[in-house]
């Protein structure tokens, strides 16, 4: 996914804000789906919420090994 | 972005975050608990069990619970009459004046199947209590609120800005990388980084309806002057409905009601008070989903005839105050959703602790 340049920026699919913005959509959305209905709406809400600490504690716990 | 821009924006999230961040740190804190407020009172509840009584035993008239309220309490007029949702109470209000200070009341929890006073929650006793005060107001009243509300605005301003320097801090790094072979400094910078944009929408969503939950006062005296006062109009000059010529409240909720089919009254504000007028039983209806649960609509109903005088949505500033409780309380999505907003509490707390740390960190590297 990161290709360092020689300028030694890295370019990657999506840009610096790609997963980031996947995040907020998620989270945006389990915010008002919870709020629309019980029940079946509520599990969409968990893991819309659940998401950014998921990918957050992958990072933090799994790193990627350096050079990739 | 130029270099100009960029240190324009970090000028604005270094400050922006350093005025707010001990308040913001404060509210974290006392938010965590508040969570989990119902879940602690029902852990700590004294209150004698109901009466048992058989599962179908009918609900008696509204107006015999007010009459238990004011016999308890003579001398005290009634100011809203509201609905347990998990049992059936009903809690009168009633005080000397239609708009007592803090405490200047009295709240009676009555079963409405004997119209019998039943042990009511302690809201303003106890630990949660307390808490509760701190994470509204610091108990200074309107203006802690509001300046809460303002420490709020600040954050919300730096959640925004933090936004925009995320992406020249992350010029040479992928998303998550955290530098673990650098200094302690470098490697919390990362992490800051890493939690902020991660959980920055629902952190802004938690400060934003958090900064609009601070104005409810000013929006509701908003509503009285703009909306209340032109649904009343024709009532306007006339004296205050006194007490003994108010007709029944029963009738007054049938009438809302009937003019609002599939909704239930979640309280009815009593003539004189914040959210009625002079005239009128308020009757605010709800709807059945956990939006429209929340985007009441008042049933202004003749006190004194039981007749219906209008009925309108609120509007658009009272549904966003409305709309901005369950954001910001996470109350709307069972247990697993209170635990995801404890996560993200903490989460939260770690980004205000690590920016605060990266600031007093800061002359070591600079040097």
């Amino acid at each position: 996914m990161a290709e360092p340049q020689a300028d030694g920026i890295v370019r990657r699919t999506g840009g610096t804000f790609g997963i980031p913005a996947v995040l907020a959509v998620a989270s945006g959305f389990a915010l008002v789906a919870g709020l629309l209905g019980d029940g079946a709406v509520d599990v969409v809400a968990w893991i819309g919420l659940a998401l950014p600490l998921i990918v957050t504690a992958r990072a933090v716990w799994h790193p990627r090994p350096p050079g990739r | 972005m130029r270099t100009g821009t960029v240190r324009t924006w970090c000028w604005v999230h270094k400050w922006t975050s350093l005025v707010c961040t001990l308040f913001l740190l404060m509210l974290c804190l006392t938010g965590l608990p508040l969570i989990f407020h119902d879940e602690i009172d029902a852990a700590f509840d004294d209150r004698a069990p109901l009466a048992t009584l058989p599962a179908n035993a009918p609900k008696l008239p509204l107006d015999a619970f007010v009459r238990t309220a004011r016999a308890m309490y003579p001398g005290e007029r009634p100011l809203f009459i509201s609905f347990d949702e998990d049992r059936p109470v009903a809690n009168v209000t009633t005080a000397t004046v239609a708009r007592p200070g803090r405490g200047a009341y009295h709240l009676t929890a009555i079963d409405r199947r004997t119209a019998k006073p039943v042990g009511a929650l302690d809201e303003e006793g106890g630990i949660m209590a307390v808490i509760l005060r701190l994470h509204v107001d610091m108990f200074a009243g309107l203006p802690g609120k509001l300046f809460l509300g303002f420490m709020g605005l600040l954050f919300c301003m730096s959640i925004v800005s933090g936004i925009v320097v995320y992406a020249p801090f992350m010029r040479k790094l992928a998303f998550g990388e955290v530098r673990r072979n650098r200094s302690r400094r470098v490697r919390w910078l990362d992490l800051h980084n890493l939690f902020g944009i991660a959980t920055a929408t629902w952190i802004g969503v938690v400060g934003l309806t958090g900064v609009i939950n601070t104005l409810s006062e000013p929006l509701t005296a908003i509503w009285r002057a703009d909306q209340l006062t032109a649904l009343t109009r024709p009532y306007a000059g006339e004296p205050p409905l006194p007490v003994a010529a108010w007709g029944s409240l029963d009738q007054a909720v049938r009438t809302a009601r009937a003019a609002a089919p599939s909704t239930d009254p979640q309280f009815v504000a009593f003539p004189g008070t914040r959210f009625s007028s002079e005239h009128h039983y308020a009757v605010w209806l709800k709807g059945a989903t956990p939006a429209t649960r929340q985007l009441l609509t008042p049933a202004l109903i003749d006190a004194h005839t039981g007749r219906l005088t209008a009925m309108r949505s609120m509007p658009w500033y009272m549904l966003a105050l409305r709309l901005s409780q369950p954001l910001h309380f996470g109350n709307y999505g069972a247990m697993p959703m209170k635990i995801l907003w404890a996560l993200l509490d903490l989460v939260a707390i770690l980004i205000l602790g690590s920016g605060l740390y990266l600031w007093l960190s800061r002359k070591r590297t600079a040097s």
